[in-house]
């Protein structure tokens, strides 16, 4: 079997609703030498349904359904594996969403990015938030990349502080340096960690256009996550806050097992576990902070009005 | 003081413009007039011969083409100043755009600076002076309100990323716009995109605007108009041709080998569902990539329309893009300077709005077993065509 330039895990789970559109968003892609492997982690809908109306029509998409619910870092983790197992010399990899829409042009834009540039590991795109609807919500057009940027710790330092995993994630990667960092983690913020470790392998490339459309429900939080990540059964490391547990994730990955080399050397592991710590550390108590400005410090304030000039108005009436 | 005879005066001034419009009548403007016109007359002959379709004008319509039914005996100086009598398509009037309005200059250039910010002056485009071009006077540019939507539209064009390919010189691309007014965005467009074949589909009576128009501002580009002979023929040979006008009722004979990009701008919005659908099927069975589409799901008088994005979405992938909070003919209104805590505040009381004209960029559907599959609302398997009973097997 010929392989493809690039195949694309589609992790599903209860989207049956947008799934049609996004499907038919992939197989429309104007870069064709693709493969969309469909990982149903037991849906409870008809997922399956509508992804073989499609497999009947499209050869390059395929579905695959596991024995049991596996969360979503297994069921991601599955998807890579399968792709590997089919087409071990598909160069780029990519996760995509079940239930977002993707430009024709997204691919071919991505692969055109890791094609001309060797330095780079991973390209994505501009992106759009839609709601459920598929109503615009904000301007889109976030931006962040580590092009050019030659030196690995500068590029690890830009990436933990500015990155936003949550959209990484679904760009294009080159197959072997995710394979070498070891796919994703069984951690909280799996998302973050991989491109934490990624970034010291490689550049990151984005494209300015809008070639994602992705779909938001409902508001993030650690426990729906943790639910999600893990399925029914949670570790007990999964309640280890995640910039205690990520560091030293790192760390250990780094230092003892070495994934990291030849690029990343053990000692330089160590440093870079250090360093992870610190920005960690911080970023998750300024976002602390920030949440506490955006959703309580308004309505203190309001109270605080209110109550002085409750206190004026009878200080006024005493005297 | 000597003074002078005022008999003489009065032939002075007389002879003055009766030399002004021989001079205006050998224009090239007006030339170009008249042979459109000839173009326009065969074409209406065209479609009288032809039997009753579903893309005869509206009532409304009936109505707006015959407000300027004088322009089929057009002077020479309504032809000089053709920009100021496009207020029949597009609704913009020159008085409006005086010198002593600068409240409204100034909120004109306000919106200007925004969209320059998000989209570069790479695209930007002001209106020409030429045949009667107006607009409010900013760093030596005209500027109006459908300058600035034309140049929204192309942001968005860009931002969903359906413009870079028709930027590229290598491969010659043919743009369908359905319903162009008086060219206004064709100028553009080929202004930003040279290698472009640009076909307008319209009433025969626009192109008294827009052929006029875009051949006087395009003097070396290939014009055509079919009003004989067959389409098909037109057709073979549009590579080397830059603009070609089509009634709007030889919809169905429209099949070039190749579209890449569907546009229409305010136009779908005043149509019935059966006329938009018919576009919006034609555009898809011709393979087109993208239909964009800048309107109202329906204008508050048209009650014979459901929505133009529900009807988009019949065969192309809607995405909106988001260019500007508010919609093209409305100004920001320092919307855009509200930041902090105190903006955040104040946001409570605000009410939200949403621009009701959408820029969407429907991308070409798949076709499932020879059906297409309905637009996303949420639902589940028997809504993408499934035999009964097949989705709880």
């Amino acid at each position: 079997m010929n392989s493809p330039v690039v195949t694309v895990g589609i992790p599903l789970y209860n989207h049956a609703g947008w799934l049609a559109e996004t499907l038919e968003s992939l197989l429309t892609q104007t870069f064709s030498d693709c493969r969309f492997i469909a990982v149903d982690d037991c849906s409870t809908d008809d997922s399956r349904q509508v992804v073989e109306s499609y497999v009947a029509i499209d050869g390059r998409l395929s579905y695959e359904c596991n024995s049991r619910r596996l969360g979503m870092i297994g069921n991601w983790r599955r998807c890579f594996e399968v792709a590997r197992e089919r087409y071990p010399q598909a160069r780029y990899f990519a996760w995509a969403s079940d239930h977002d829409l993707y430009h024709p042009r997204a691919l071919e834009e991505l692969v055109g990015q890791l094609d001309n540039h060797p330095e780079a590991v991973l390209a994505y795109s501009s992106h759009l938030k839609i709601s459920e609807t598929g109503e615009p919500r904000g301007q889109g057009g976030w931006k962040f990349d580590t092009a050019g940027i030659t030196s690995r710790n500068k590029r690890f330092v830009e990436t933990t502080w500015r990155m936003s995993a949550g959209n990484m994630i679904y760009g294009l990667f080159r197959s072997d340096a995710l394979l070498k960092v070891g796919v994703f983690r069984k951690i909280l913020l799996p998302d973050r960690f991989l491109i934490a470790e990624i970034s010291l392998q490689g550049e990151f490339r984005q494209v300015r256009e809008l070639l994602w459309y992705r779909r938001h429900e409902g508001v993030f939080s650690l426990g729906r996550q943790r639910q999600s990540l893990f399925g029914l059964k949670q570790p007990w490391w999964a309640h280890i806050p995640w910039w205690i547990s990520q560091p030293k994730a790192l760390g250990w990955n780094l230092c003892v097992r070495g994934t990291g080399r030849p690029k990343v050397s053990r000692l330089y592991g160590f440093f870079y576990a250090i360093e992870y710590f610190f920005v960690s550390t911080v970023l998750h108590f300024a976002r602390g902070i920030r949440r506490f400005q955006k959703r309580h410090l308004p309505r203190y304030i309001e109270n605080a009005k209110e109550f002085f000039s409750r206190q004026s108005r009878n200080t006024a009436a005493g005297s | 003081m000597q003074e002078t005879p005022p008999r003489k005066q009065s032939s002075e001034f007389t002879e003055a413009v009766q030399g002004r419009i021989a001079a205006l009548r050998n224009s090239v403007a007006f030339q170009n007039y008249e042979q459109v016109r000839d173009h326009v007359l065969r074409m209406k002959d065209l479609e009288a011969r032809r039997s009753e379709t579903v893309l005869k004008p509206s009532a409304y319509w009936r109505e707006e083409l015959e407000n300027f039914e004088y322009m089929l005996d057009a002077h020479p100086l309504i032809i000089n100043k053709l920009r100021h009598h496009s207020h029949h398509v597009t609704g913009l009037r020159v008085y409006d755009y005086r010198s002593n309005k600068d409240s409204v200059r100034e909120l004109l250039a306000e919106k200007l600076e925004v969209l320059v910010k998000m989209g570069g002056h790479d695209l930007l485009v002001p209106e020409p002076r030429d045949m009667g071009g107006f607009g409010f006077e900013i760093e030596g540019q005209l500027y109006n309100i459908d300058t600035l939507k034309f140049y929204e539209v192309l942001i968005a064009m860009q931002r969903s990323s359906v413009l870079p390919d028709l930027r590229k010189p290598a491969d010659r691309k043919l743009v369908w716009e359905i319903g162009a007014g008086w060219g206004g965005f064709a100028y553009q467009f080929k202004t930003i995109c040279s290698n472009v074949t640009y076909v307008i589909m319209d009433f025969p009576e626009l192109f008294l605007f827009s052929g006029t128009y875009l051949k006087t501002m395009f003097p070396q580009a290939r014009v055509e108009f079919f009003d004989h002979g067959s389409l098909g023929k037109l057709l073979g040979q549009w590579r080397d041709i830059d603009f070609l006008f089509v009634p709007n009722t030889f919809l169905d004979d429209f099949s070039p080998d190749q579209v890449d990009l569907a546009i229409n701008m305010v136009s779908f919005q005043e149509m019935t569902s059966d006329q938009v659908r018919a576009y919006v099927e034609r555009a898809h069975e011709l393979q087109s990539p993208y239909l964009y589409s800048l309107n109202r799901d329906r204008s508050p008088y048209n009650h014979e329309l459901l929505s133009v994005s529900k009807i988009i979405a019949e065969r192309f992938l809607p995405r909106q893009i988001p260019v500007l909070p508010v919609s093209y003919p409305k100004m920001l209104n320092k919307l855009t300077k509200a930041r902090g805590l105190r903006a955040r505040l104040k946001k409570k009381k605000k009410k939200v709005t949403r621009p009701d004209y959408k820029h969407i960029v429907g991308c070409h559907r798949m076709t499932l077993n020879g059906r297409h599959i309905p637009g996303n609302t949420g639902e589940t398997a028997p809504s993408l065509g499934l035999p009964p009973g097949r989705a709880s097997e």
